[in-house]
């Protein structure tokens, strides 16, 4: 019921976000509370279902969804407060989609809803951490993702370098919470769960190949210097590479990490 | 896999008895926990350690998990006025040519029952289930007693370098941190 009443808050906002685009003589003062909003329900569904199972609720993919768009939802309400002008509105419109998009599978049967305890291999602090630091990393690529396709279909000058700033900022932060998260935290639950830090699951070797995307992302933009179209498909193909490593490894390729 | 006083080596001769092995579940019969509770002897020192998943034994450089676990079932039965023990899968031939088989199976409580199958003859590809309550007989058969015994799958490994990977791990974070910390103080203006 909460999921669905913030799913419903994200397409208000994504219709008031639309109606402002259009409308260039004004600013649009509303649409980032709803996403607010909608974000402190995610929030609350995520603390409603920890409650009942007496765990963190991040263990299994609705629940993963649910917590993946509320982080996005937060993010894009800070956005939208550091930058006022219309570029954001651009950018807020497009991450809104993605995560109705994302708030869509969760409802869809890929995705069920049942309110589980955890399985014994799943009772782990490290887990807890490992999941939510990946998920946190992964919003911010998800502004990236957007904000890339954004500078690479931009013909103004200045909007194109506003969007190709969101999207180094974005993954410049999202990169280390996610190497820590995925990669660190990950390595250290398998080492207790499994005994060992690395095992070549599908999972792993998929977070590893876009986790080397975004480290070529930031190679290119730290050491070469290099903005605008190279890197932004670089961004792009990182994002397609995340929702891979979780949608697709979920889905098609069975290994530890199905869940 | 281990059932309930046995005992196995690690490489540097310390022994392992499995003291109880148990198995909790959640009202709907997913697994909760399971825990073995071991003994570890090593030289004159004896201590008692509770193993559960995410929560290995750490021994010197060796780390014991807890893997995976059986129910197995065992039946005594006598045939022919002797005695047998039969397990998992183990089959007896009745007095008519059929044959008896032992099978574990899991109940929608989570727990695992032993059940007897039937083959009318041996080779058949068909089987049924046969009730056969303790103290009864089947085909010349006589069942003493049906139990089952739970056997808990512990893994051994071996980790000699688990602290420097740790550090590796740790160091590995510490310059990332720094990294950012001077990148984005240049990049992000």
């Amino acid at each position: 019921m909460m999921t669905t009443a913030a799913f419903v808050l994200q397409l208000v906002s994504a219709v008031i976000q639309v109606i402002y685009i259009f409308k260039k003589e004004s600013r649009d003062r509303f649409s980032h509370y709803f996403l607010l909003a909608s974000g402190l329900l995610l929030l609350t569904t995520i603390v409603t279902r920890s409650v009942q199972i007496r765990f963190v609720a991040v263990t299994n993919t609705f629940e993963s969804l649910v917590f993946f768009s509320a982080v996005i939802m937060f993010i894009l309400f800070f956005i939208k407060l550091k930058i006022q002008d219309r570029p954001a509105s651009l950018l807020n419109f497009g991450v809104t989609m993605l995560s109705i998009a994302l708030l869509a599978i969760a409802s869809s049967p890929l995705a069920p809803k049942d309110i589980l305890e955890p399985i014994p291999a799943l009772q782990s602090n490290w887990l807890i951490l490992h999941v939510t630091f990946a998920f946190i990393g992964e919003a911010f690529f998800a502004i990236s993702f957007i904000s890339a396709i954004l500078t690479l279909s931009s013909k103004d000058v200045e909007k194109k370098n506003i969007f190709d700033w969101v999207t180094y900022t974005s993954i410049a932060i999202g990169y280390p919470i996610f190497t820590t998260g995925a990669l660190v935290f990950g390595a250290i639950w398998a080492s207790y769960a499994w005994g060992r830090f690395w095992g070549w699951d599908p999972k792993e070797t998929w977070a590893l190949i876009t986790w080397l995307t975004y480290s070529g992302y930031l190679h290119l933009r730290f050491i070469k210097k290099k903005s605008g179209t190279l890197i932004s498909w670089a961004a792009i193909i990182g994002f397609i590479f995340t929702l891979f490593t979780f949608f697709g490894v979920n889905f098609l390729l069975s290994g530890l990490h199905s869940y | 896999m281990l059932q309930a006083g046995e005992s196995f080596a690690l490489p540097d001769g310390s022994d392992i008895t499995l003291l109880s092995f148990d198995i909790e579940y959640y009202e709907d019969g997913r697994p909760r926990d399971w825990i073995s509770r071991v003994r570890l002897s090593s030289g004159k020192d004896v201590e008692e350690f509770s193993l559960e998943v995410n929560q290995p034994l750490r021994h010197g450089p060796y780390r014991v998990f807890q893997n995976t676990f059986d129910i197995r079932p065992y039946a005594v039965v006598v045939l022919d006025k002797q005695k047998y023990k039969m397990g998992l899968k183990d089959g007896l031939e009745t007095e008519e040519g059929g044959i008896l088989y032992l099978a574990g199976v899991r109940e929608a409580d989570g727990e695992s029952t032993g059940k007897f199958f039937f083959i009318e003859a041996p080779g058949a590809k068909e089987y049924k289930e046969v009730t056969i309550r303790e103290g009864a007989d089947f085909k010349g058969i006589r069942i003493e007693e049906l139990f089952t015994v739970r056997a808990s799958g512990l893994q051994i490994v071996y980790q000699p370098g688990n602290a420097w990977i740790m550090a590796v791990l740790l160091l590995f974070c510490i310059g990332l941190a720094i990294t950012f910390y001077q990148k984005l103080g240049d990049g992000m203006k």
